[in-house]
């Protein structure tokens, strides 16, 4: 705790930065101290420091009052208040916080989706400018866990005030205490490890139908923030002044990023878009928009790019140099008639690659640099070649909704798992077609090396590599050891079911997308089949890593960059061997099958 | 002034021999039909096979397997192609057996079925991928259809077309139905295609290169080694052929080493480089004799020159050899892929990716077929162990027959060397002593002295006619002489 005199100087000078594109609501509201002075003073709270409070007036004016001069009731508030935002000891600093606000009025967060980094200490603050009570709770994820925690809530009856609402439920992840109308309460928490969408709510009674909203755990996380958009109605020829003009509305934008999903407007519209963006480090960023019809985009309030005028869609850049920190960012755009699309990306001083700040890709003027891009349309595209990171007898299939898969025919495991772009057949389809070709698009994930089933009669025993077989190598002659099938396509996307055989084991691997690549559930689940009289001590090595951890909801954490769950007979076990973590299922036989389900998630 | 008129009359036979096969006249035997492609495929054909129901299976360089209908009419504008199968690793060889599709492709055999009715394969299972492949694009696999006891043959070609970095590379080797592969005969470089001719016997063709002076045919018998000892070390991995063989000393002969090496087998017929061939891939079989007067002979692909060949072999002291002629020219595309239908009809499939082909085109489908009118050709030529009988498709002209000025015959053969090719060396004229027209006047004995055993034996026939006076359709043979006959 500093000086008082520069935390003054510090609230005085910070706010009003702040303050700029900043909406209205964030003002706590308004409640009347009573100074010993005489003097009665409106103003919410906005910290305690030492054995002061720091009072903001409605109109923004900030100041310290000591303590001992407000009246028993404002200290007594004031120790609620306390209660409600205190630090949880050991918590630290936070590495991020974050503001909602409860809309007066109405039953409803301000922020219908936030968006966090895996495991970081997150500090939200809940400023509550409704005349009710309101609190907010994170619960697990999954459809549905967020209703039945305010249910459960509902159960605390007479008891529930003094608890603020907030229940014993397994799927209860962080609640902050109820914040008082017109003041505030915060909650410390750290984000979960495992990425996904995480519900929030407010778990007073009847009010959890309506005050909800979705936390998402992601490691992209959005540069962009308090962004909202306004809508006009009229027929232009090039940006209008829009102050000339009345608008529809405004509103949050639900994505929390540039695009045209906001609207079902098609034709004679023009939007402004306003909120912050969060600039990583000091340096020259590059915007680029692409848009059909006009656009212009505006940062600190100065024009960075104008790309005026009726055209089609079409890209253009502009560089600023940026400061560290929170700048205010503008996206004005207007439709005329026919085709409409916005796209809006930028470049930071740190990477050579364009990070899209819109929920759809830029538009490519064909395939990547003179490439030939193969892709599945209803139907998975197989393509077997030499894949990079999939070896010689690599089988590629991309799945419809952007996920792909590379197998690895020789030692009969999934190699690699990524998402976009399939694979570019440039190489293999031109001249002789020499060499090795890696996935096309992004995030590959890689599946455990080796073969995937073995034996182990003690725990210290190696996982074999007598099985492997190295790439130019004929069939190493072993006995009992792997024979690849081939596989069959089944359903309507016809998709591969890969076949082998592990002694006398004939096994199934059928691996299924979930999702698509740019919704956030995207997954695989895998099937193995196994048949065969049983084999005692067999095992599955799910997966190979620095760290492999158990979190919540039985899923298992692989280097960070990997989620699998499972459902198999038998529980996982994690092990060390060879300086390696290994996830191992064991095989549990009846009637001479077994069978183990897996989830694959991008973390 | 009459030794200025023979020496001018010689100087013009002589350049006449330069002449190449008559393209027009080719055609009024054997016309060929261009069938049409649909826009969005790319077909660099590698594998052709003749389904049942008037329908044949094509496969392309990049993978994918089309089921092509109405192929078989002299007016293909309705041709229906059906994308069977996608995704396949370089198919270079189909074969239709029992319901099932097999092709050879680069990693394995593989054999695929539609199950469910809607001309699409559901299931493809692997027979066999038991040889090594390692990433390098020449690791091609060419497989043959089924032989009398059901395997496929393969013919696997050496890393970098001359090295062996994977095992198995420079083999034959044979898949069962089972799914075991069999190593069968060593020695193979860089193969462009494999089939059986009507006796069962598997043949391959090996392209100019390293201890292969130029290109050919060569048979593959069971435990033998055909020539290029660089995959020989993979010896090591079988007993399925015996002991390797003895390596051959570079810059030797064929025949030379064929004394010291008791598993070396010579090729059956040598193309020469740059006149019949450059890179010979498919071969087929005329066993139904619906192709013309050439039933149980071989039709060769020839991929530079956008040709095919045929080739007539005998059995001489146990050895496969004979003659290599030019056949048919003129098609669209580098020819690979060689098929024939039930009917007669001749399917050929081309591309030039990756090595230039005179066609022009980037890839080809055709089909060639015999019109009836029977050409005018040699039809065979037989080794004697003083000369040659050379048999005709029709009666010749007598007086033409028994003129050895008729004839021509130039003898040579090429460096077996570890090197790349080989110039022509050991050039020799045998003399043609006399020419005696049989009764039936189909054929000719030709009284050679001066012939070399091992060498090809180049016979031109500018001169002879048939009865109505017509010239040869293709006035040269080129015979291979490993062995002569005894009697």
């Amino acid at each position: 705790m500093g000086n008082i005199k520069t935390l003054f100087f510090f609230y005085v000078l910070f706010i009003p930065i702040a303050g700029i594109g900043q909406d209205k609501t964030e003002d706590p509201g308004a409640r009347t101290w009573s100074h010993s002075d005489g003097r009665k003073i409106k103003a919410g709270i906005v910290d305690v420091v030492d054995k002061n409070v720091i009072l903001k007036t409605p109109n923004g004016k900030i100041g310290p009052v000591k303590l001992a001069k407000l009246s028993k009731e404002d200290q007594e508030y004031i120790a609620i208040w306390i209660q409600n935002n205190a630090v949880p000891k050991g918590f630290g600093k936070p590495d991020t916080t974050i503001e909602i606000t409860t809309l007066k009025g109405e039953m409803k967060y301000n922020k219908p989706i936030i968006t966090v980094y895996p495991g970081k200490k997150i500090k939200l603050i809940l400023r509550n400018q409704d005349d009710m009570h309101h609190n907010l709770a994170i619960t697990k994820s999954g459809k549905g866990k967020d209703m039945k925690v305010a249910q459960e809530a509902w159960k605390l009856g007479v008891d529930g005030f003094a608890k603020h609402w907030i229940p014993k439920h397994p799927d209860l992840l962080f609640a902050s205490k109820m914040a008082d109308p017109h003041s505030s309460s915060t909650l410390y928490f750290t984000a979960p490890k495992r990425t996904g969408k995480y519900p929030y709510v407010c778990t007073l009674p009847g009010h959890a139908q309506v005050m909800r909203g979705t936390m998402i755990v992601s490691k992209e996380v959005n540069p962009l923030s308090e962004l909202t958009f306004t809508l006009f109605k009229g027929s232009w020829k090039k940006i209008p002044d829009w102050n000339q003009i009345e608008p529809s509305g405004t509103d949050h934008v639900p994505s929390g990023k540039f695009d045209l999903s906001c609207t079902k407007e098609k034709d004679s519209f023009g939007i402004v878009f306003r909120g912050n963006i969060e600039a990583p480090k000091s340096g020259d960023y590059i915007f680029t928009v692409s848009s059909d019809d006009g656009s212009r985009l505006l940062i600190d309030r100065k024009i960075v790019i104008d790309h005026d005028g009726i055209h089609g869609d079409s890209p253009k850049s502009g560089k600023v140099k940026l400061e560290k920190g929170s700048h205010h960012i503008e996206v004005q755009y207007f439709e005329g008639g026919g085709e409409e699309s916005l796209y809006v990306g930028w470049k930071t001083p740190d990477f050579k690659k364009e990070i899209p700040l819109s929920v759809n890709r830029r538009p490519s003027g064909g395939n990547s640099p003179s490439g030939q891009l193969l892709a599945a349309e209803e139907e998975a595209r197989i393509y077997r070649n030499f894949i990079q990171g999939a070896g010689s007898r690599a089988i590629g299939v991309g799945y419809p909704g952007g996920l792909n898969l590379a197998y690895d025919a020789n030692n009969m495991r999934i190699a690699m798992l990524w998402l976009g772009d399939f694979i570019d057949a440039k190489r293999h389809w031109n001249g002789r077609g020499q060499g090795y070709q890696p996935p096309a698009g992004e995030s590959v994930i890689n599946g455990p090396p080796g073969v995937p089933f073995a034996t182990i009669s003690d725990s210290n025993e190696s996982w074999p590599d007598s099985f492997i077989r190295k790439e130019n190598a004929q069939l190493p002659p072993i006995k009992g050891g792997y024979l690849f099938k081939g596989y069959k396509l089944t359903g309507k996307e016809r998709i591969p079911t890969f076949r082998y055989t592990f002694g006398t084991l004939s096994i199934e691997d059928m691996p299924s997308p979930q999702g698509s690549f740019e919704s956030s559930d995207v997954a695989f689940t895998r099937s193995i089949k196994i048949k065969g009289k049983p084999v005692k001590n067999l095992y599955f090595r799910a997966a190979v890593g620095q760290s492999i951890e158990l979190t919540d909801n039985n899923t298992y954490l692989i280097d960070d960059n990997t989620a699998l769950t499972f459902k198999s007979e038998k529980k996982p076990v994690i092990r060390e061997n060879g300086g390696n973590k290994e996830l191992l299922i064991p095989i549990q036989f009846s009637n001479d099958s077994a069978l183990i389900e897996q989830t694959i998630n991008w973390q | 002034m009459k030794k200025i008129i023979y020496s001018l009359l010689i100087t013009i036979s002589v350049s006449s021999l330069a002449l190449s096969q008559n393209p027009q006249e080719e055609s009024d035997h054997y016309p060929i039909v261009e069938i049409p492609i649909p826009d969005n495929i790319v077909l660099e054909v590698g594998g052709i096979e003749i389904l049942p129901g008037k329908r044949i299976a094509v496969s392309s360089r990049r993978g994918d397997i089309y089921v092509v209908e109405g192929a078989y009419t002299d007016d293909p504008g309705d041709d229906k192609w059906i994308p069977w199968a996608i995704g396949l690793h370089e198919v270079l060889g189909l074969a239709w057996k029992d319901g099932w599709l097999y092709a050879t492709q680069r990693p394995e055999v593989t054999r695929m079925k539609d199950e469910d009715g809607d001309f699409r394969a559901d299931i493809f299972e692997s027979v066999s991928s038991a040889w090594g492949i390692n990433g390098d694009y020449h690791e091609y696999a060419f497989g043959s259809r089924h032989d009398p006891d059901g395997n496929i043959w393969v013919v696997l070609c050496l890393t970098g077309s001359g090295g062996a970095s994977s095992d198995f590379r420079g083999w034959c080797v044979r898949v069962t139905p089972d799914g075991k592969m069999l190593p069968t005969t060593s020695g193979i470089r860089s193969p462009g295609g494999i089939g059986q001719n009507h006796l069962g016997d598997m043949f391959y063709c090996d392209n100019q290169g390293v201890w292969n002076g130029t290109s050919s045919i060569k048979p593959l018998p069971v435990g033998g080694f055909v020539g290029n000892p660089t995959g020989n070390k993979y010896y090591e991995l079988t007993d399925a052929i015996g002991k390797r063989p003895e390596d051959p000393k570079s810059g030797s002969r064929i025949s030379t080493e064929r004394a010291k090496i008791p598993e070396l087998v010579p090729p059956a017929a040598m193309f020469p480089h740059g006149k019949l061939s450059n890179s010979p891939t498919g071969i087929a079989c005329d066993t139904s004799g619906k192709f013309g007067p050439f039933t149980n002979q071989l039709f060769v692909g020839e991929q530079t020159m956008s040709t095919v060949l045929r080739v007539a072999l005998e059995k001489v002291n146990g050895v496969y050899q004979g003659a290599a002629f030019p056949f048919r020219g003129k098609f669209k595309s580098g020819n690979v892929a060689v098929r024939l239908g039930p009917d007669g009809s001749m399917f050929v499939g081309g591309t030039d990716r990756g090595w230039g082909a005179r066609g022009g085109k980037r890839f080809a489908l055709e089909r060639c077929h015999f019109n009836g009118k029977k050409p005018f050709e040699v039809l065979q030529m037989k080794a004697k162990p003083d000369g040659f009988e050379v048999i005709f498709t029709e009666p010749i002209e007598e007086k033409s027959g028994s003129d050895i000025a008729s004839y021509k015959m130039d003898s040579y053969t090429y460096i077996y060397q570890s090197g790349y090719g080989s110039p022509v060396v050991d050039k020799s004229n045998p003399t043609i002593k006399s020419a005696s027209v049989s009764q039936d006047k189909k054929s000719v004995y030709l009284k050679i002295e001066g012939l070399v055993k091992g060498n090809v034996h180049e016979l031109n026939l500018p001169g002879i006619k048939n009865v109505e006076g017509k010239a040869l359709l293709h006035q040269v043979g080129y015979y291979t002489l490993n062995e002569i006959p005894e009697n």
